[in-house]
């Protein structure tokens, strides 16, 4: 007997755990797939992120995209030594002189190397009957395994000589060369002013598979283009193939003697070992944001999957008090809890690994169009995939954890009857929540405050645009953070007690009300977890809406209203010198024919001042450092009108004729003047008289001058006027059909047209996306926890069709549920959130403050209709007959 | 050491405070020895499961203490009463007694393993349980797979498997047809006949006939006591 009292000591246990968990999955199959669905979705997500973003970015991507499958890239320059250079340095600080082209690199390179000229790139115009159409072009020998990243073949025939080329499809569609998906036979492309040469076939750019690309040998006739004949030939770059064994790091030193600047592809996938290389952010930098979401990705899991659990655990009590009747410790009972936590960790786990990885590959065509890059095998972090394996399998045991500790913790002859207990720990719970809540929130609430302190001082310094600086926010970033954790604990504390409270004061609420009302009260264990996730989630959503709210508060429309810019520098358009006049004149019957396609529309042109000489614009510069430099316009009044955003009154008029710069920046005015600069002219700074003339609030057109000066007085200060943009308006009503047509028009002639940018249209985008996450976990939550209740109520609405409730009580009933888990989930999710989004908006750099009214109604009423239409909507109306059916 | 494998000596046990406090026992000793099968019968509500349960460690009484196998379970942690529960009391339960996820041999070796005995021996010692109640051929058998009848055989053989002599069964015939009932009570008597010590809680006299003794339970209180059954098999043609 006294071996019975000296050794209580748990042994065993695990084995018969884990072999009734197996079972109990396969025997509950509905609750096990649902808990396993929570954990594999966020796993599939993270293996189809893994994938996309180890396939689409990072370094392997980064060294594919520059040199292939090569060992490196050999830059002969025109110098015959480089003593100081390195991997990642400026390969133009050479000794002694030679011709680039007359360097036979094999030679220079390893017995077995294999070295091909690498890609050389251009701008060409083409003309299409009366079209001008811009395209790249790429000289490039196509075929050649080392260049097959750069262009391959799709279909037709590789070009045979110098007057052949290969097209790119979207270059093909524009130019109407396409016959049943193929390169109709005698297709031709005429350069602008240059050789016409035939097209043999259709390539795709790997890296680039929607862009206009012409692919055309090394030696084609297209390089007698205007603006290709003076392509810089000073240094020539190949794509080098080193024989096996050969070492990069130990050939670039000895190359560098030869003036040959090799570049080992370690350079782009392992750039940390080379000091002249930036090797990216830091690993905390990327995996701070990272943890972050994944953090609270899991917390939702374990919160969702958790109520399913204690479901689950309380249905299967009285097996567990048959453990414990059969010698079973409470470690034993809990592990077999744990033991389904684990199993279904695991299955959610390898099946969010498989599920996202069969969407990689099955949505190949998708991700190809998303990225226009051409997919050839995918890449993994196997490290990261197992993290998030590891991660869903600990999901698993983390949202077991709770009801296995309740369960544990039941004495044997109260899970045996199935009997629970209401615990002194859980009638404290919500007065300890009370007190950490408000603990977090003033935490937060204090962190906010010293972000915005920081951020005003660091503006108020001298020099505040001088440099790349920024505030120091990582202290409050910190506090943010952890107070934040903190405020969503308490919160989840207090929720217990909120529900309860929830419970008795629903005495006078209609039926399915009440009774919604007191079975989240009575079965808690299932109601806290559903309403904490919504709460969490619509919390993320609200302080990210904040966030956006007050970023859009500094935003600034950088466009006028109903305006479409060109860009009439006429070196931007042509590429030959002396054809400018050409270029003007193409330009401005481009804009007129933009602006005869849309309705109400005219061409407004914006003359800067520039010097004479060498047409250099002059710049209104801010002696301060208070705010940007600017163009100095001349004032002609359309595109002054353009600039104010009204006509310009009297008093402006008269200032401009009395030769007075009109500055539309308060910041660039000191004592009553503005200096002026034209970089790069040698001319000497001056200042001149002038005055301030507000822009409309929220605008800074960067593409509009920031000051104006009369006509006369930049004659007189030697200015001449240079035509950098043209501004084409129309009316209010043109549609984004008139808009697209009148772009198209522009871009036909050869024209570079910027769109029309909203950023308003931008932020209700991200309002309306974060809504609709919250929305979306909201309705999981809700239908697990309807769905729970369903299960575990059986009894109860099994009672009610007995004293003859109509079936469709069962309907309002789950839909009184849905509302009481959305609602009591949403306006605590918008309590937390708001104070959140309060201290979050300035560590985005954002001082000021806006209301994100529209993230708000649709989270407040969307949210909570949805999920009552949607738990209404699903449940079936037949009141179940039938008090057991197990 | 005591004679009794079961021994109860002035056990109270006493549910809730104040207005809402009920007297479950009021002083109730017994005594079981090996061997020895004592049946319990009383009204619902006298006590009788409570009995049963603190006889088990699965409740701990308010005054009083109980004894089992000479341990007493009062100065035993909640870790000790689990492990004397592995070693030397099984329980049956009316119905409901199996893990519905585990086979009939899986269930009855249950103790075993959780007790740290290797799968293999633990399934050898259930076999040779099932055997002695004359099921084994049901081993592999899941509960929704059985009878209740089957059920509550293999309830019985879990209750002695191994070093298991002590035996409380709680209404075990309730939920069974007659003919079902009195063969699962045969094997009982045969278990303690075999030296099992037995206590039997039951509210039908034809099975409290099985016993070598009965205890009268009402309001928590022995109010009578036979001291040796009449044989059961004469019992039971006065039955019929």
């Amino acid at each position: 007997m006294s071996e019975l009292a000296s050794e209580p000591k748990t042994r065993g246990g695990w084995r018969p755990a884990l072999r009734i968990a197996r079972r109990s999955v396969r025997r509950h199959l509905g609750r096990s797939i649902l808990i396993a669905a929570l954990i594999a979705v966020p796993i599939a997500g993270a293996t189809l992120m893994d994938g996309l973003l180890r396939t689409l970015t990072g370094p392997e991507h980064s060294a594919y995209e520059r040199m292939g499958e090569a060992d490196g890239q050999a830059l002969v320059t025109d110098h015959t030594t480089l003593p100081n250079w390195q991997p990642g340095g400026d390969p133009s600080d050479g000794t002694g002189e030679r011709k680039a082209t007359s360097v036979d690199v094999e030679r220079l390179l390893p017995p077995g190397s294999r070295a091909v000229p690498d890609l050389v790139f251009g701008l060409i115009r083409l003309t299409e009957g009366d079209r001008i159409v811009r395209a790249d072009i790429d000289l490039v020998p196509v075929g050649d395994p080392l260049t097959d990243h750069i262009a391959r073949l799709d279909s037709g025939r590789l070009p045979k000589g110098p007057d052949e080329v290969l097209v790119t499809e979207p270059l093909a569609e524009r130019l109407g060369l396409l016959d049943g998906g193929e390169v109709r036979a005698g297709a031709t492309i005429t350069a602008d002013d240059g050789p016409r040469v035939a097209v043999t076939g259709l390539a795709v750019v790997p890296t680039s598979t929607d862009w206009p690309v012409i692919v055309a040998p090394p030696d084609s006739a297209l390089k007698r283009a205007p603006g290709l004949a003076d392509m810089d030939e000073s240094a020539r770059q190949y794509l080098v193939d080193l024989p096996p064994g050969a070492d990069g790091d130990a050939l670039w030193p000895k190359l560098t003697a030869q003036g040959v600047a090799f570049t080992p592809r370690a350079v782009l996938t392992d750039p940390a070992r080379y000091p002249l290389v930036y090797s990216g952010e830091s690993a905390l930098e990327t995996i701070g944001p990272i943890a972050l979401i994944v953090g609270f990705g899991v917390l939702e899991v374990v919160l969702l999957a958790g109520a399913a659990f204690a479901v689950g655990a309380r249905r299967q009590v009285r097996e567990l008090g048959l453990i414990a009747a059969n010698g079973g410790t409470a470690k034993h009972v809990g592990r077999t809890v744990l033991a389904q936590g684990l199993t279904l960790g695991l299955f959610g786990a390898v099946g969010g690994l498989l599920f996202g990885g069969l969407l990689l590959y099955a949505g190949k065509p998708l991700w190809e169009g998303f990225s226009a890059e051409v997919v050839d095998t995918w890449r993994f972090g196997w490290i990261e995939l197992a993290v998030a394996g590891l991660v869903g399998l600990l999901s698993g045991l983390g949202a077991a954890l709770l009801p296995a500790i309740g369960v544990a913790r039941m004495r044997p002859v109260d899970a045996l009857a199935q009997r629970f207990r209401a615990t002194a720990l859980g009638a404290r719970l919500p007065v300890v929540g009370v007190v950490v809540l408000a603990v977090g929130i003033a935490g937060v609430v204090v962190s906010g405050v010293l972000a915005r302190q920081r951020i005003v001082e660091f503006r108020d310094r001298p020099n505040a645009t001088d440099g790349y600086a920024q505030p120091d926010l990582s202290l409050p970033t910190l506090g943010v953070l952890v107070a934040g954790l903190v405020a969503v604990i308490g919160l989840v504390m207090v929720t217990s007690g909120l529900v309860a409270t929830l419970a008795r004061a629903a005495g006078r609420l209609p039926l399915s009300s009440r009774l919604a009302m007191r079975d989240a009260g009575r079965h808690r264990h299932r109601t806290v977890p559903a309403v904490a996730a919504i709460m969490i989630v619509v919390a993320g959503s609200v302080t990210l809406a904040f966030v956006f709210a007050a970023s859009a508060v500094g935003d600034v429309k950088t466009t006028p209203d109903d305006t479409i810019t060109v860009h009439a520098d006429p070196s931007l358009n042509r590429q030959d010198p002396g054809q400018e006049a050409d270029a003007r004149r193409d330009i401005l019957d481009g804009t007129r024919a933009m602006a005869a396609a849309l309705p109400g529309g005219t061409a407004v042109a914006v003359p800067a001042a520039a010097q004479q000489d060498n047409a250099m614009v002059a710049l209104a510069v801010d002696q301060q450092g208070r705010c940007s430099t600017g163009q100095i316009g001349i004032a002609d009044p359309a595109a002054l009108e353009l600039a104010l955003g009204h006509k310009p009154s009297a008093a402006v008029l008269a200032d401009l004729e009395s030769g007075t710069v009109v500055a539309l920046d308060e910041c660039m005015l000191t004592s009553g003047a503005v200096r002026t600069e034209t970089f790069g002219s040698g001319e000497k700074p001056v200042e001149l008289a002038a005055r301030y003339e507000p822009r409309p609030a929220g605008t800074a057109y960067f593409e509009l001058p920031a000051a104006f000066i009369s006509p006369k007085a930049a004659r007189e200060r030697g200015w001449t006027a240079r035509l950098d943009v043209i501004a084409v308006r129309f009316s209010p009503s043109a549609t984004q059909d008139d808009i697209d047509k009148a772009i198209a028009t522009g871009e036909d002639r050869g024209l570079q047209v910027s769109d029309p940018y909203d950023v308003e249209d931008e932020v209700n985008l991200a309002n309306l996306a974060l809504a609709g996450g919250a929305g979306l976990v909201t309705l999981l939550g809700v239908a697990v926890t309807v769905a729970l209740s369903a299960a575990e109520g059986r009894a109860d609405l099994a009672t009610l069709a007995a004293i003859g409730a109509q079936p469709r009580r069962r309907r309002t009933l789950a839909g009184a549920q849905a509302l009481v888990l959305s609602g009591v989930g949403t306006l605590l999710g918008l309590v937390l959130g708001g104070v959140l989004g309060f201290a979050a908006a300035p560590l985005s750099g954002a001082l000021g403050f806006a209301v994100p009214w529209q993230n708000l109604a649709i989270t407040v009423l969307g949210v909570p209709v949805l999920a009552v239409c949607v738990a209404m909507a699903v449940t079936r109306s037949r009141l179940p007959m039938v008090r057991r059916v197990e | 050491m005591t004679e009794y494998a079961i021994e109860l000596r002035d056990v109270t046990r006493v549910h809730g405070t104040g207005e809402t406090q009920v007297s479950a026992l009021a002083g109730v000793s017994i005594g079981v020895r090996p061997g020895q099968l004592v049946a319990v019968m009383g009204a619902s509500g006298s006590g009788k499961s409570t009995l049963l349960q603190l006889a088990g460690g699965l409740d701990l009484p308010s005054g009083g203490s109980v004894h089992v196998e000479g341990v007493r379970l009062g100065e035993q942690t909640r870790a000790g009463l689990a492990a004397l529960r592995r070693r030397s009391i099984g329980y049956v339960f009316q119905d409901l007694n199996l893990i519905p996820a585990l086979t009939a041999a899986e269930n009855v070796a249950l103790p075993r393993e959780l007790d740290g005995v290797k799968v293999a021996r633990a399934r050898e010692e259930a076999l040779t349980a099932l055997r002695e109640v004359g099921v084994e051929d049901l081993a592999n058998r899941f509960p929704d797979q059985m009878s209740g009848g089957q059920q509550q055989r293999v309830a019985i053989a879990r209750a002695l498997v191994g070093p298991r002599r002590v035996l409380l069964a709680d209404e075990p015939t309730g939920a069974l047809d007659s003919y079902t009932g009195e063969a699962v009570l045969k094997v009982i008597r045969a278990r303690c006949d075999a030296g099992a010590a037995g206590l039997l809680v039951t509210h039908e006299a034809r099975h409290a006939a099985w016993a070598d003794q009965i205890v009268f339970l009402s309001d928590g209180r022995i109010v009578d006591e036979t001291g040796v059954a009449p044989a059961a098999d004469t019992l039971l043609e006065g039955a019929s």
